[in-house]
């Protein structure tokens, strides 16, 4: 696995240097949120695999956060890279027999499995991607792993919707043809 | 040729696939991609290529994650809602979060769980909805589904639900940590179909079945959560859209649920088909396990309530359940050790899966019950004020388990301990369990169903079990004015278990006014057994006895040797036990030389422990010699029939002498005694019906056969009889038709089907048809592959006495030794008068005489 967070490629945003202590504060609001399923009562590794995701993501150098549009970015890689490794983990473990408290990543681990979407795949895919269309690339991690709608999108990449739109709906198209084609 | 991961390839394309898109019409799109590609047949195939493929999985997957991978609800520990102050977030999903909260007010120590429902653009119309269903949603009262305590709007306008707070896992983490067998995990799984079903009832659907809605506590107890939840939080209309479902997961929601249909009792039914199949595929050590007939049949169970097509679904969840149940009582036989024997104690979470397995295996007696047993003491015989002189017959329907789950055999144990009871009663018309039992599972209503039984009164009522105690609630209903006689109901600890069914039979008996003697009141109180372990083991053999194949006669004899194991003094057991010795020569599942033996000495153990016991005589009477009225077998019918008024296969037994003995008329009296008691049994209709063709009663007749066949599809005697009833009845056609279905049903009876349709053809007119058989039956009957009888028929019909006669005299004819059949079967007719004819009968009678 790809340990190492990758600078997003879009050009054109602001410079400023240091993140906000709010910018800060938001992403580590969203960080607990995402271990907040978890019962308090449940020692489980999953547990262990989120803290150890998310504290990747955390220990980046402050200057790495400029703005809106990276945090953003951020969040999402750092979403793509938790549930990649959520997925092999919850595999893993369901081999073993162990019991797993329920996470929302389960529900979309399980939409993935119900929809024949191998994550490890679109993951593969979306670096692909970046290579060919870096912006197409971004707006799906953002959506995938975000959750933002086309709208916000837009907003933080400061592009009209219309746009987004397109690279989307294309973006989609590319990602099946190479799912295709590459997935077995 | 550039590929789509070559980046100057890709823009170009990607530019004419989004200019494409973008265009509202096919037509529109052909001719704008023809000329983007500038005619480039290789270009547009890519495109087109492209443009075909499905994505909607990862626009669904863009849309789940906007529900699931984002929340931006504040965190409420430390708030107080209404009379709750939270205490800890307990989990977030889709549609909000949900805390654990305390009753701030001092009035309970009572911890309760909140669902604070996600701000969304319909805020409004969630709220209303709100109002709209708190109050179903509260009155949906049952064991396995947590109660609605309270609802309302937080300051900042966000509506929620305060819960019953179950601290619990979800069924499937529980199912495996337990290391719960299949059996173990179905009763867990029925008793969720029990409580979606009880909310079905009330018109709730529950729209989010999974297992993170379905805990499991620590001490076996399910409850589904959020019941209806769903709807309201989707703030939608009932139609709901597509957008509003997709919070719902994936995985679990029916087909229709994921398209824009609105969810109904089918796609719950779908819900927990995915849950059942979650459940039967965890992975699992147990030793029972290895039951693969059990897992294939769940299977099956699954695919049904999974299909694409809601129509196609189980009706219920009471029919899914059902459906699972039989699946268990299928396999129950094959895996008798495992439970009875040792695993009983290590079963750790199977209170529920046991029939009354917390019931130690000792002999009790109630210490209780003594309030019930003093007090209807005092007043017995004094007549309750609800008294219904015009009542003569009673049913008495299975008691329904609550919730659903193993214990349906303790509700049919229960009304067969009553129906024990009150069928002694000479005054009282009292079915006998084979003709309640198929009224299992409650899908009946207790009217309709004493309409089909064509009594004037019912008994119903539901069994449940809680820990160590067990609550029984009956009602009496009158069935022609629908009234409600009397109800009543009896909690006690599970050990009082024959207690309650005294006072339920007591409140019957005096309810309906009947005048009771000493003698009535022994029989009231008699029991065949004080151990439940031997009467568990007792009611499964009942079980399987009343299937009369092969393999239920074996498992059945099993059962029974379980319970005089248990209890060496169950005199019942033992009879029972006789009859399925003799059933198994009599339909020659064995050779009789050997069952007969075995047959002799159980019923003989019944009489010597209970000389008053009616199945024991009735078991000893079928080894007896029963050629006059005063042999000893038709003597122990008759005590069988006084012992017990009510007694139906007695009747039947005896109906059967009389006809052999050439007093048709009486026998039909008899065997009319017999219907009347039993009236879905379809033994008891087809007997009627041929004794009713021998009275030359054709229309009649073939009423009670066609019954039969109703009641009973699968038994190839009876499509046997109803071919003969419809050739009687001229209809030629029809009896083809059955008599083909013998042979379908049993390939076994080739023979004997290929001498009916022949028969049937002579009958018909149609002889040429009828002589292009003949070869292959003529070898049949050679190859001794027909019954002399049947062939016997075909000649008389054929008006060829010589070759009747021929056949009739050939010895190993099963059918004559029926000597009822020879006195009356009208086939015979045309050589009845033959003088040979009547020597041969007379011949055959005195071999028959002899034989026992």
């Amino acid at each position: 696995m790809n340990g190492e967070i990758k600078q997003p490629a879009e050009p054109g945003q602001s410079d400023t240097p240091d993140l906000s202590p709010a910018t800060y504060d938001t992403l580590r609001r969203l960080a607990a949120q995402y271990l907040r399923g978890e019962r308090a009562d449940h020692t489980l590794q999953a547990t262990a695999l989120l803290h150890e995701a998310l504290l990747r993501v955390l220990k980046q150098p402050d200057n790495r956060w400029r703005d809106e549009a990276h945090m953003a970015a951020f969040a999402a890689r750092a979403m793509r890279r938790i549930l990649i490794s959520y997925g092999v983990a919850r595999r893993r473990l369901k081999r073993g027999g162990a019991s797993l408290t329920r996470l929302p990543l389960d529900e979309v681990l399980d939409f993935c499995q119900e929809r024949n979407l191998n994550l490890e795949m679109v993951d593969q895919a979306l670096e692909e991607l970046e290579t060919v269309d870096a912006r197409q690339a971004q707006i799906v991690e953002l959506r995938f792993f975000a959750g933002q709608t086309i709208e916000e999108i837009a907003s933080v990449l400061q592009l009209s919707p219309a746009t987004v739109k397109r690279d989307w709906t294309t973006a989609k198209l590319w990602l099946r043809a190479y799912l295709s084609t590459n997935d077995s | 040729m550039p590929t789509i991961s070559d980046k100057a390839h890709w823009h170009r394309l990607k530019s004419i696939l989004a200019d494409v898109l973008e265009l509202p019409t096919e037509e529109c799109r052909v001719e704008t991609l023809r000329l983007a590609c500038t005619d480039d047949p290789s270009l547009i195939a890519e495109a087109e290529a492209l443009l075909n493929q499905d994505t909607t999985a990862l626009e669904h997957f863009a849309e789940l994650a906007a529900t699931t991978l984002r929340d931006d609800l504040p965190t409420r520990v430390g708030e107080r809602l209404g009379s709750y102050a939270i205490t800890r977030e307990i989990g977030r999903g889709g549609m909000g979060a949900v805390y654990l909260a305390q009753r701030a007010d001092g009035q309970f120590e009572k911890q309760v769980a909140i669902k604070i429902l996600k701000r969304g653009t319909n805020t409004e119309e969630v709220l209303r909805r709100f109002g709209a269903e708190r109050q179903i949603l509260a009155n949906l009262d049952h064991t396995n589904i947590t109660r609605l305590l309270d609802a309302g709007v937080t300051r900042d306008g966000l509506p929620y639900v305060v819960m019953e707070f179950v601290d619990g896992e979800p069924i499937t983490s529980y199912a495996q940590k337990e290391n719960c067998s299949i059996r173990q995990r179905l009763e867990l799984f029925f008793k969720v179909c029990s409580a979606v079903e009880s909310a079905h009832k009330k018109g709730v659907i529950h729209r989010d079945i999974k297992p993170s809605n379905v805990l499991v506590k620590s001490d076996g107890e399910v409850k589904l959560l959020d019941f209806g939840i769903a709807k309201v939080a989707s703030g939608q209309p009932d139609d709901v859209t597509v957008v509003a479902e997709r919070r719902l997961t994936p995985k679990y929601a029916a087909p229709e649920q994921r398209t824009s249909h609105s969810p109904t009792i089918a796609s719950d039914i779908y819900s927990l088909g995915v849950l059942l199949s979650e459940l039967l595929e965890l992975r699992n050590s147990s030793r029972e396990d290895t039951d693969g007939s059990l897992r294939g049949c769940v299977r099956n169970v699954v695919t049904k309530a999974t299909q694409a097509e809601p129509g196609k679904r189980y009706p219920s969840a009471a029919a899914l359940a059902e459906s699972a149940q039989e699946c268990l009582s299928h396999s129950r036989g094959l895996i008798v050790s495992g439970l009875f024997g040792r695993r009983r104690a290590s079963l750790a979470t199977a209170a529920a899966m046991m029939l009354l397995a917390v019931v130690a295996a000792s002999f009790f007696w109630p210490k209780a019950t003594s309030i019930i047993r003093g007090s209807s003491s005092a007043n017995f015989g004094a007549p309750l004020p609800s008294k219904s002189s015009e009542i003569r017959s009673i049913a008495i329907l299975p008691f329904v388990p609550l919730p659903h789950d193993n214990n349906d055999l303790l509700g049919l144990g229960m009304a067969d301990a009553v129906i024990g009871r009150l069928s002694g009663l000479k005054q009282l018309i009292v079915l006998p369990t084979a003709a309640v039992s198929r009224f299992r599972g409650a899908s009946e209503d207790p009217i309709s169903a004493g309409n089909k039984l064509n009594v004037d009164a019912v008994l119903s009522g539901t069994v449940q079990r809680a820990a160590d105690r067990i609550r029984v609630t009956v009602q009496l209903a009158n069935v022609s004015s629908r009234r409600t006689l009397w109800a009543d109901s009896f909690d006690q600890t599970s050990t009082d278990i024959f207690a309650i069914q005294d006072s339920i039979s007591e409140k019957v008996a005096r309810s309906l006014a009947v005048n009771l003697t000493e003698a009535d009141r022994q029989q009231l109180e008699k029991h065949y057994t004080g151990d439940t372990a031997a009467y568990e083991s007792y009611l499964l053999g009942v079980s399987a006895y009343n299937l009369r194949t092969k393999e239920g006669l074996q498992k059945a004899i099993a059962y029974f040797e379980q319970a005089v194991a248990s209890d060496p003094h169950y005199a019942l057991a033992y009879a029972l036990m006789s009859d399925c010795y003799f059933l198994q020569g009599y339909y020659s599942y064995e050779s009789s030389e050997v069952t007969i033996s075995k047959a002799r000495a159980a019923a003989e153990k019944a009489l010597s422990l209970d000389s008053s016991l009616a199945e024991a005589h009735l078991a000893m009477s079928t080894l007896e010699r029963r050629d006059s009225p005063d042999a000893p077998g038709v003597k122990s019918v008759l005590r069988a029939i006084s012992l017990n008024p009510n007694y139906a296969l007695a009747h039947q037994r005896y109906a059967w002498f009389l006809c052999c003995s050439g007093q048709l008329e009486q026998a039909l009296q008899e065997m009319k005694k017999a219907q009347a008691l039993d009236p879905l049994s379809s033994t008891n209709n087809t007997a009627l019906g041929i004794m009713l063709l021998f009275a030359r009663r054709y229309p009649e007749g073939l009423h009670y056969c066609e019954l039969a066949a109703e009641l009973n599809q699968n038994e190839p005697y009876i499509q046997g009889n109803l071919a003969y009833a419809y050739l009687l009845n001229r209809q030629y056609e029809k009896a083809l038709m059955h008599s083909r279905k013998v042979e379908e049903i049993d390939p076994s009876m080739h023979g004997e089907t290929v001498a009916q349709i022949a028969t049937i053809l002579v009958h018909a007119g149609r002889t040429q048809e009828a002589d292009q058989l003949m070869p292959e039956l003529l070898a049949l009957a050679e190859a001794k592959k027909v019954d002399p009888y049947n062939m016997t028929l075909l000649y008389a019909a054929r008006g060829d006495s010589e070759k009747a006669l021929h056949w009739f005299g050939q010895s190993e004819s099963k059918a004559v030794n029926s000597p009822g059949l020879l006195r009356y079967d009208p086939q015979l007719d045309p050589i009845r008068s033959e003088s040979r004819f009547q020597t041969l009968v007379r011949q055959h009678e005195l071999a028959m005489s002899g034989a026992n």
